[in-house]
This record gives C-alpha cells, sequence and structure tokens, in this order.
C-alpha cells in the first residue's frame, strides 16, 4: 500500500502530467490516422525516452499506446477505416451510427467505453498480475490453434447474410495471410515471381484497403458524404452526451463480460486487442436481446468492441512485466525501453522498482482518465471537421490518408498498391454479398492457426498420430468446447426462435 | 442515388470467384517442405469446397439481386482508374507531386458532377490541396520520420 500511495506520489506532479496529457493526446490522434499504429508511435517516441527519467519515458510511451488504441475508433466510426486493428468491430455498429446522424453519440459512447476498459485493465493488472501470469504460461501450440479455431467460429456472427459467403471470405482471408515466407519451414509462398511479395500481405494495409476503398468509391459514385445523408452540415443534436453516457453505464452486464474478455484474451501473448473486440463484440451479439440490430447501429455492440479493447493495453502489460514476454508489438517497445533504463521483468520489478513500475501502471489509468475530455473535444472537433467537408474534397483526402498509412508501414510502395487492389476486390465482393470483416478476421487468425497447427504436429511427432497433439490438453479440449457451442449456439437460437413464433409467442 | 438495375445471381458470381481464387492458388503452389504445404492446401481444399457449396445453393435458392446500383458507375470506375494512375505516378513524380495533380484532379472530378466549375474555384482549391498536401508531407517526414517517395525530380 505504501509503495502505490508512493507511486501515486511520483504521478501526481506537473511534469508527469504533462506527460500524461501530451501523450494521450499524441496518441488519440494518431491511432485516429488509418495506417498510424500504436506501434509506430511508440517506435517514434522510444529514442526520445532515452534520455529521460525511468518513469517519465514509461509513462509518456504508456500514455500513448492507451490513446492510440482509443484513437482507432475515431476513424472506425466516422469513415469505416478501423485507425488500429483493434477497432475493427468498432466499425460494424459504429459507421452505421454514424450514417444515421448518430456520429457523436457513437464517438461518446466509444469514449465512454474505452475509458472503463483502460480502468479495468489497470485495475486488473493490478491485482491479478501473478495468477494471469501463470494462466498465459498454459498456452502452447495447441491451445493457440484452438484460439484461432474458436475465433473463427465468429464468422457465423459477422457475415450478415450468408453464411457460406462468410466462411469463404474467412478463408480468403486465411489464404492473404499465407502469401510471403512460410512461418516454420521459411519458404516463399504464393509469391508468383514478385520477391516484394515476400514479406505477405500486412493486415493494415489489408484493413484500409478492405473498410475504407469501398466506401470511398461509393462517395465518389454518389457524390454524397456518407455522413451527411441523414443529417444536415453542422446539425446538432442537443444533449447526446449525458443520455449516451447513461445508456453505457446502464449495461453493465455487457461491459463487464466485455472487459473480462478483454483481459483473458491480452494476457496470452500474440492475441491482442483485434481478436479481443470480435470475440467481446460476438459474445455481446449472442448474448443480447436484440441481436438483430447488430451491424445496423447498436450501441451494445459498439459498447462491447471499446471496452475489450482498451483492457488489452494493460492486460498485455500482465505477461510483460510479470514474465518478459510482449503479447504484442507495442510491448516489445515498452520492453525495450525497460531494458535501455536497466528494468528486468519479474518479480524484483514489483518489490525493488516498485514506485517506479506500480507508477508506471497507474498513469496508464490516469491516461484512461485524461481519454474522457480529450476524447469528447477531440471527438467533437474530428467530427465537425468530417461532416463539413465537402465529399469532393473527402474522397481524395481519404485517398490520401490511405495511400500514405499503407506506404508508412514498411516504406513500401507495393504495399500501397496491394492495399488497392484489395479494396477494388473489397467493392466487387461486398457487391455481391460478402462482408469484409470474416476476410480480416481470417487474416488476423491464419497465421496464429498456422503456427500452433504445424508446431502443435511436430510437438507430437513421436505419436502414432501427431495431429492428436491437438486434443491432449485439458484447456485445449475446454477450447474445443467453446468453439462447438460458438458453432452450435447460431443454430440452437434459430431454432428456438422458430419454434417459439410456430407457437405464436414472442420472437 | 439508388437506381434500378438489372439483377444478378450473387452466390454463382461469388462461387465462380471462390473457385477461380482457389484454382489460382492451387496452381501457384510449387514443391513445398511438408511444414509449409500442410496448411495451405488445407485452406485451398476448403476454399474450393465452400465455393462449390456456394454454386449449388445457387443452382438450389436461386436468389437474384441488384448489385452496382449505388451511384454513378462510370464515376466509381474513374475513380478506381484514378487511383491506380495515382499510384503508380508516386513512383515518378514522388508524393508530393502525384498527389498535386491527382488530389486536385479527383476533387475537380467530383465537383464537376455536381457544380459548375470557375476558374477561381479551381484556383483555390488547388491552392487548398497543395496547403494540405504539404502539411500531411511535413508531419510525415519530419514528425514521424517517414522517408516518402521523392520520385525522379528529387535533387
Amino acid at each position: 500500500m505504501d509503495v502505490l500511495t508512493a507511486a501515486l506520489g511520483q504521478l501526481f506532479v506537473p511534469y508527469h502530467l504533462a506527460i500524461i496529457i501530451g501523450g494521450t493526446t499524441v496518441g488519440l490522434f494518431v491511432g485516429a490516422m488509418p495506417g498510424l499504429s500504436a506501434t509506430m508511435a511508440l517506435a517514434v517516441l522510444l529514442p526520445f525516452t532515452f534520455a529521460m527519467p525511468a518513469l517519465a519515458g514509461l509513462i509518456g510511451l504508456g500514455s500513448v499506446y492507451m490513446g492510440a488504441i482509443y484513437g482507432g475508433a475515431f476513424s472506425a466510426i466516422l469513415i469505416n477505416a478501423p485507425g488500429t486493428p483493434s477497432s475493427i468491430a468498432t466499425t460494424f455498429d459504429g459507421y452505421p451510427m454514424a450514417k444515421a446522424g448518430r456520429a457523436e453519440e457513437a464517438l461518446t459512447a466509444a469514449t465512454i467505453a474505452s475509458v472503463l476498459g483502460g480502468l479495468f485493465g489497470v485495475f486488473a493488472l493490478l491485482v491479478l498480475a501473478p495468477p494471469l501470469a501463470a494462466f498465459s504460461l498454459r498456452f502452447g501450440p495447441p491451445e493457440y490453434f484452438w484460439v484461432a479455431v474458436l475465433g473463427l467460429t465468429l464468422i457465423g456472427s459477422l457475415s450478415a447474410g450468408s453464411l457460406l459467403k462468410g466462411l469463404l471470405g474467412g478463408a480468403l482471408g486465411v489464404l492473404l495471410s499465407i502469401i510471403g515466407v512460410s512461418p516454420i519451414g521459411g519458404e516463399s509462398r504464393f509469391t508468383y515471381g514478385f520477391p516484394a511479395l515476400q514479406g505477405g500481405v500486412e493486415l493494415i494495409v489489408a484493413l484500409i484497403g478492405l473498410f475504407v476503398i469501398p466506401e470511398l468509391l461509393v462517395m465518389a459514385g454518389t457524390g454524397i458524404a456518407a455522413l451527411t445523408r441523414t443529417t444536415s452540415v453542422g446539425s446538432k443534436r442537443k444533449g447526446v452526451m449525458w443520455p449516451t453516457i447513461k445508456r453505457v453505464l446502464s449495461m453493465p452486464g455487457n461491459l463487464l463480460r466485455s472487459m473480462v474478455i478483454g483481459e483473458i484474451v491480452s494476457v496470452i501473448p500474440g492475441a491482442g486487442g483485434n481478436i479481443a473486440g470480435l470475440l467481446a463484440y460476438n459474445e455481446a451479439k449472442r448474448a443480447s436481446k436484440h441481436p438483430e440490430e447488430y451491424g445496423k447501429g447498436s450501441i451494445e455492440g459498439l459498447v462491447a468492441s471499446e471496452s475489450s479493447n482498451n483492457v488489452t493495453v494493460a492486460g498485455s502489460m500482465v505477461p510483460l512485466l510479470t514474465l518478459g514476454i510482449p503479447g504484442a508489438p507495442p510491448d516489445a517497445l515498452i520492453l525495450g525501453a525497460m531494458l535501455m533504463h536497466g528494468l528486468r521483468p519479474g518479480a524484483e520489478l514489483f518489490s525493488v522498482s516498485g514506485v517506479l513500475t506500480y507508477g508506471f501502471i497507474l498513469s496508464m489509468g490516469l491516461s484512461a482518465l485524461v481519454m474522457l475530455p480529450i476524447g469528447l473535444l477531440g471527438g467533437r472537433l474530428i467530427y465537425e471537421t468530417v461532416v463539413r467537408v465537402p465529399p469532393y474534397f473527402l474522397v481524395p483526402t481519404i485517398a490520401t490518408m490511405a495511400i500514405l498509412g499503407s506506404y508508412a508501414l514498411r516504406n513500401s510502395m507495393t504495399d500501397v498498391m496491394i492495399m488497392l487492389v484489395l479494396g477494388i476486390a473489397g467493392y466487387v465482393l461486398k457487391e455481391l454479398g460478402f462482408h469484409p470483416a470474416p476476410i480480416a478476421l481470417g487474416l488476423i487468425l491464419g497465421p496464429i492457426a498456422e503456427t500452433g497447427f504445424v508446431q502443435a504436429t511436430l510437438m507430437g511427432s513421436s505419436l502414432t498420430y501427431p495431429f492428436l497433439k491437438l486434443f491432449e490438453s485439458p484447456l485445449s479440449r475446454i477450447l474445443i468446447a467453446l468453439s462447438l457451442l460458438a458453432i452450435v449456439w447460431p443454430w440452437f437460437t434459430a431454432w428456438r426462435h422458430r419454434r417459439q413464433r410456430a407457437r405464436g409467442g414472442p420472437a | 442515388m439508388k437506381t434500378a438495375r438489372a439483377g444478378m445471381n450473387t452466390d454463382a458470381l461469388g462461387g465462380l470467384f471462390g473457385l477461380g481464387l482457389t484454382l489460382l492458388f492451387w496452381f501457384g503452389r510449387r514443391s513445398w517442405s511438408p511444414l509449409s504445404a500442410m496448411f495451405p492446401n488445407t485452406v485451398l481444399i476448403t476454399m474450393g469446397a465452400l465455393s462449390v457449396g456456394l454454386l449449388i445453393q445457387s443452382l438450389v435458392r436461386r436468389e437474384v439481386r441488384p448489385v452496382f446500383a449505388e451511384g454513378n458507375r462510370t464515376r466509381i470506375v474513374a475513380t478506381a482508374v484514378v487511383l491506380f494512375a495515382w499510384i503508380w505516378a508516386i513512383r515518378y513524380l514522388g508524393f508530393y507531386l502525384a498527389g498535386l495533380v491527382f488530389f486536385t484532379g479527383l476533387t475537380l472530378y467530383i465537383a464537376s458532377a455536381s457544380r459548375r466549375l470557375t476558374a477561381r474555384q479551381v484556383a483555390i482549391w488547388t491552392a487548398i490541396v497543395a496547403v494540405e498536401l504539404t502539411a500531411l508531407y511535413f508531419v510525415f517526414t519530419n514528425l514521424l520520420a517517414v522517408r516518402l517517395p521523392a520520385g525522379v525530380f528529387a535533387p
């Protein structure tokens, strides 16, 4: 307790508070730009932290990370472009809300959910770090494979309309993830003689293409900006903020479930905010009394996605601070900063360097709180800007951002071309009834599934049937059961609805 | 801006697309080691089966719906072509110059669909595009340390 008090005391000095506010703001705007990831922001910031005191440097990195994951919601809601992969699920309901003239409501809901998610993550890190770290160690290749399979079962929920099309889209995403150098064998696959394809299809590049380009083409074709279809420029719906805050707080079950999912997913290294958001969205839809509203502007879906993905910022610090395992690329950069300052992950970090470590953890909580005013103000500013820009400026502006975002990841024009090709394909596929979400899901989970599958088969090479290794551990079996449940559940609910309708009861 | 346009059997088109892609990738395989081949083979077989399933569904439950119905098709195709040309031009003209040409061009093209353009408007908009591109160029090259393509005119 003394350590916590001392850590809090360290935080409330003007220098550290300024870093938290500045870092969160910078992170928010970086996250709001499609293609500029939290990793990139942290990588740019990292050299500056070397010259700073350890706590100040870590506070800066943590605040930018927190702000960036939240900032991804802005572009997801306003232009259907997930600013970071963590906000993929935010587009499903955030963008339809914005198109229906409810952008401010969506931004406010995303802000409140993100703040609560961020605070929950910090609380869990403070209280549950050791048991959660032990839990994360139980995940080996077979369990990773089943986590990916569990994730792929979400396709049933994400494929609006035809399940077959959703599954085909998911398979297409997995196939795209295979392009490039094989993670196990090390051979180039499906590069068709283009050395530039050896690097594979970068997730962010694919997301920009699949989500942004189709909207941009429609906007160019209609000559109408998506956000002005139902609302006049500059129209303000009075009193949106407080009712929205009340609405978000009136769904504690959804919030808690999504945050717990976010926490569990985030402690598993490699499974980041994108999987957390999608899983939480799926579970929220399954538990909802109005699942038919999902994908059409449901505030529940938006809250599920945003509350879970912001938990992962502090959540992914569990394996990092306790075991030295970075769960996501931004965590690796934070680990780098820690090592530069002579801090080694493990028990000593919480005892010998307790004030510093707890100061860093608490600073993330403070950053989550700071998101509230900055997010509400920044959100309004960005919203007003997007709504006021006429479509003939908005289309080329978004195209420029898409080009810059795709290029900046690896300084590669090939990535820009891949983005555009996928975007055009995404537009055609969307017209044919294929939603981009299952394709994105396949891209995310493909490498996890492949690595888990091949490594587990290698582990089981002493068995008569090596693939049986996949079914060996109790955790694998639990994940299999959950996957089966996820597959069966939509059929069961559909059957139940049909039966109720047949009996003349409420559907 | 929805217009009545002929419907298409999207299941059949989707199935054909999936099958075509499966064949493209199937014949794109090389003599990889079993470790590298195991997963792609599984995915391709699954994808082929799903595509065939979609084709069968298209025959059993024929569902015709309008496609490419939203917006002006010519303008959509033209925008796509402009985007390809823009990206191609960046290699030669660099980010800034290509952006100035294609950003301005796209702005004027889309705006011309809904209004008559005057020389004054064109001049003002070109200036706005130049300011916007300069700001983006500055942020990316100086603040984010991203080396943007300079093109053949770079010193």
